[in-house]
């Protein structure tokens, strides 16, 4: 959780990008959602609208001319208007007829010559019908079209409103995620610089770097794809929570029994996936390790001829690897599709169900755009969930990542210092000191020389005598735990190390030497030092002639 | 590395999500279109399909501009990685020359290069989701407009209407899928690329046809052997003639970057041979099993690397079957019993990186016990006591002559390093009294090299 607090405060240093978008988020979701409202509206009132009762009426607007008297629908009609006679205009297969009296939309229709026959509860009524030819029908649809094309333009305006948030979303979530990590990169490395050289004794660099690049890139993808897919389907779920409360209550409710399944579904997942996930990363750990020493130690492994035996301990590696990465395959498989796939048929077995028998006209208890929207709402309600537990394995790599990242930025460090003093003199002293690695196993013993201002002196002694540790203490890569050293009198423990090592310059054992050109190596790009003073400190050591 | 461990990932992530996907989104899509063709109406099915290759040929565009930028965006984190790598590694001289604030500028500049660079992929990328969901919106316009006229037309039910914008969601998905496929598949190709550079690279060193068999690689002898590095623009070892007896010991010295090393690295065939001969008892090292070859080498490197493993198992590498005594005596020849004492767990202590920090002596001293363990027919040290003070390299010295010339009673045990086979010949002679002594003669013999050694079985051709 400690992890988890840490992660959001990074994301609080940009929360507006983060903010935005996800107003933009939960914007293009609301947008999307309102498309199954817009289609349920065409389907209802405008397409299957026709067969709600017409009546006659006079000449005027939204009335259609048929036979030659003119009917109007029973909407359209404004209020105090005349109504004549009603009339309807039903579907029976393709077919749409035209029966001159009133009759109930409800029921099983047959056609039988001239006649329509509509059976209900038992009950039979016969009356008479009139076939319309495409043009009749057209006729009848004509106050129906502009509506039509009014609905289509608004739905396709809101598909690209929802694009144009998509799209921001998007990359302002990335935006905001790069730039989190490159925070997080950055105060790393700095950190680097202020953690005692001890840290890096026992630190083999590959880690220090994979802190520094893998691990904040895994968090990286948690900002991402973990966070933009966890928001996107809460907001998704959600919205067509809500969309189905708007249709139907009765729907919506049970569409809430969602919510524990996904719980359920959650805690036994994560609890098989972690231990599965936690292996996993061990083996590939090692995997790196080994390839990363293999390659290293290439020139070895073939000059003593070992490539079978170093093969097959890697096999054995790469077995283990592969057998549990199998498992989790078999346990993403088990909880992945399939699963969805059961809720999803269940869910609209339940819903079929429950409206079971009743039939599906304009009328009745559920409208046939209703049935269209509630359908496609349930569709949409699934494929988050699919998102979320897709996500989890990623969001646990991100979270161990996280953890290993803090951890090196929680490691007791020293500010670098800017501080700059005069050059001193450079008398220095050591008055007993006593100096050990590792606790109670002393390098040092008990050491006091002085060596004064211009005064050249060596140190001898066979290996491992500490001629390199009295150097460490010196620079300050080490402090002494007892004794003191001193240059020009002042204590240098009183010195910050930087201040301190700006005036004193040294040749390491281990030569090391950083990508770049012999110039930029020699003059580490100190502004001070030009190009001259390069050449002449290489034609001091030799180096010219190379 | 990063081949055998991200690539492989993107691979078989094309390979497995990848090949799902494919098969699952076109299976489903088909049955899809099929019922929507069959129960329905063709002509609703083609109008309302009619917007997705447009899409396909979207993606396409997408994909291709995000391909290079993408590339640029890995190449930057390289480049960020390999900076971090040096600043560790170099943090004692970073820190003595007190650059750490000019290193955390240089690291601020490579990270917003990285933040800019992965900006570039993020906008094109985002682009992928809207453009699917415009497309699919576009269908379902046709499927619900041209669906109502053909309703009129009295062509199809309103029930079949219903139906068909159902099925037509069914295809979100797959067409989602689908797109993250082609953004999955193309990194995945990238990534094949480049494993497929390092699988299909040929050995450069591998065994010919007709293989000769000798138990004892005998005498010596190099023939005005040429040889010039894969990736190297001058010729890095020219003219070498040396002659080699069993029994005898050559010493090579020369400057830094003279070809020391390159010229004993012919022997263990690390490179592909250049021009001229080499020779064991007269028979051409091309014709040799280069698991012979390889088996009468006693190599100590000039890098004393060790294994992530103990003490024990980083000496028996030389050795798997090593008897304790024979293990013991390398580690006495090597002089490192003392140290031994010393550590943590003895015989047992892990070393390597993620092992006991060892000082470079250590490490160098069980480097040779390792080659020494494996009692080769050739022992080389490549410049392998660098890191040990003078006592202990004489005694290691002695040791290795004693050992070595009480098996071999007819040699004449003067040479030194870095190159020493279980032979009496001397390029030179050596005081072996004291290091300092033996500095001087190097530094004599190093002014006149690069031209000329003054021995007349050790040439170095003028260059």
């Amino acid at each position: 959780m400690r992890v988890v607090k840490k992660l959001f405060n990074y994301a609080a240093l940009y929360k507006k990008l983060i903010i935005g978008a996800l107003i933009m988020l939960a914007l293009s979701v609301a947008a999307d959602l309102t498309g199954p409202f817009v289609a349920k509206k065409i389907i209802d009132s405008h397409i299957l609208g026709i067969e709600s009762s017409w009546y006659e009426a006079g000449k005027g607007k939204d009335a259609v001319k048929y036979d030659g008297n003119w009917y109007k629908r029973a909407d359209y009609f404004a209020k105090g208007e005349k109504k004549g006679r009603e009339v309807h205009v039903l579907q029976v297969g393709n077919q749409f007829v035209f029966v001159n009296e009133a009759v109930p939309i409800d029921g099983r229709r047959t056609l039988e010559d001239q006649s329509l026959i509509i059976k209900k509860d038992g009950k039979e009524q016969r009356v008479q019908a009139v076939k319309l030819t495409s043009q009749e029908v057209m006729g009848f649809y004509q106050p129906e079209i502009p509506r039509i094309i009014k609905l289509v333009a608004f739905y396709f305006s809101l598909v690209i409103l929802s694009s144009i948030f998509q799209y921001g979303q998007s990359f302002y979530l990335q935006k905001a995620a790069n730039r989190i990590i490159q925070k997080m990169r950055n105060d790393i490395f700095t950190h680097i610089s202020r953690l005692p050289i001890r840290y890096f004794d026992n630190m083999p660099a590959g880690k220090v770097v994979a802190r520094v690049t893998n691990d904040t890139e895994a968090i990286r993808e948690l900002y991402v794809t973990v966070l933009a897919n966890f928001f996107s389907s809460t907001i998704n779920i959600f919205g067509v929570l809500i969309a189905l409360f708007i249709l139907d209550p009765r729907v919506g409710t049970i569409g809430l029994l969602l919510i524990p399944i996904i719980v359920i579904w959650t805690t036994v997942y994560r609890k098989f996936a972690s231990k599965y996930n936690h292996i996993i990363r061990e083996r590939v750990s090692d995997i790196n390790g080994m390839i990363n020493e293999s390659i290293s130690g290439m020139s070895i492994i073939q000059a003593f001829g070992r490539e079978k035996e170093t093969k097959q301990s890697f096999e054995n590696l790469n077995r283990e690897h592969y057998s549990y990465q199998n498992k989790m395959l078999h346990l993403n498989s088990l909880t992945g599709g399939n699963l969805i796939g059961v809720i999803k048929v269940v869910a609209l077995m339940a819903f079929v169900w429950y409206f079971g028998g009743i039939s599906l006209t304009a009328s009745s208890a559920i409208s046939l755009g209703m049935m269209y929207a509630i359908v496609d709402l349930i569709s949409r309600l699934l494929h988050p969930l699919h998102g979320i537990v897709n996500q989890f394995a990623n969001l646990e790599q991100a979270l161990v990542a996280g953890e290993r990242t803090f951890s090196l930025l929680d490691e007791q460090g020293l500010a670098v210092s800017d501080e700059n003093i005069s050059r001193y003199k450079g008398n220095v002293q050591f008055e007993n000191v006593s100096f050990g690695y590792k606790d109670k196993e002393y390098v040092l013993r008990d050491i006091s020389f002085s060596a004064k201002q211009g005064e050249t002196v060596a140190l001898v002694g066979h290996t491992g005598s500490g001629k390199s540790s009295i150097m460490n203490l010196l620079f300050r890569f080490y402090d002494s735990s007892e004794g003191q050293i001193k240059i020009d009198g002042r204590n240098i423990l009183d010195i910050p190390h930087q201040t301190l090592r700006e005036h004193m310059g040294i040749v390491l054992q281990d030569p090391y030497l950083f990508t770049g050109t012999i110039a930029s190596n020699i003059s580490l790009d100190h502004k001070g030092i030009t190009r001259e003073m390069v050449e002449k400190a290489l034609r001091d050591v030799g180096g010219t002639k190379c | 590395m990063a081949r055998a461990t991200n690539d492989l990932k993107a691979i078989s992530l094309t390979a497995g999500f990848g090949i799902l996907t494919l098969v699952d989104a076109v299976l489903f899509t088909i049955t899809v279109v099929v019922m929507m063709g069959a129960t329905i109406s063709w002509q609703l099915t083609i109008a309302a399909v009619l917007p997705l290759p447009i899409m396909a040929v979207m993606m396409q565009i997408y994909v291709k501009k995000i391909y290079k930028r993408f590339t640029d965006a890995q190449a930057a984190f390289g480049t960020l990685n390999d900076k971090v790598l040096e600043s560790i590694s170099g943090v004692r001289v970073i820190r003595a020359y007190v650059q750490e604030r000019a290193d955390e500028k240089r690291f601020k500049e490579m990270t917003e290069d990285v933040y800019r660079k992965n900006l570039a992929v993020a906008r094109i990328d985002a682009l992928f989701d809207p453009t699917i969901s415009i497309i699919i919106g576009i269908s379902y316009l046709i499927g619900l407009g041209y669906g109502a006229y053909l309703v009129f037309q009295q062509a199809i039910t309103l029930g079949g209407l219903v139906s068909f914008n159902v099925y037509l969601g069914m295809l979100i998905w797959p067409m989602i899928a689908v797109g993250e496929l082609i953004n999955v598949m193309q990194r995945g190709n990238a990534s094949l690329d480049r494993v497929q550079d390092t699988l299909s690279y040929e050995a450069d060193v591998k065994n010919s046809m007709g293989l000769e068999s000798i138990t004892n690689p005998g005498n010596i002898h190099f023939n005005s052997v040429h040889f010039t590095y894969p990736s190297s623009t001058v010729v890095n070892l020219s003219d070498i003639s040396v002659q080699l007896e069993r029994g005898q010991t050559l010493g090579i010295v020369g400057k830094t970057g003279s070809g020391k090393t390159t010229f004993v690295k012919q022997l263990l065939r690390e490179y592909p041979l250049g021009t001229g001969e080499i020779a064991f008892a007269g028979m051409p090292l091309e014709q040799l099993h280069l698991e012979d070859i390889r088996k009468w080498i006693g190599y100590v490197p000039q890098d004393h690397f060790l294994f992530s493993k103990t003490v024990r198992e980083n000496i028996l590498f030389g050795k798997m079957d090593a008897t304790e005594d024979e293990l013991a005596e390398a580690i006495r020849l090597a002089d490192f019993e003392k140290d031994l004492m010393m550590l943590p767990n003895r015989l047992e202590t892990l070393v390597g990186e993620k092992g006991v920090a060892l000082s470079g002596g250590q490490k160098q001293r069980i480097s040779i016990a390792r080659a020494l363990i494996k009692n080769p027919e050739i022992l080389i040290l490549d410049d392998s006591l660098s890191a040990v003070d003078a006592k202990t390299e004489t005694t290691i010295i002695e040791n290795i002559q004693n050992e070595r010339a009480g098996k071999r009673p007819s040699s004449q045990p003067t040479a030194y390093r870095p190159f020493s086979t279980r032979t009496g010949l001397s390029c030179w002679t050596a005081e072996r009294s004291s290091k300092r002594g033996l500095t001087r003669i190097y530094w004599k013999m190093m002014a006149g090299i690069g031209s000329n050694m003054n021995d007349s079985r050790l040439t170095k051709g003028r260059r």
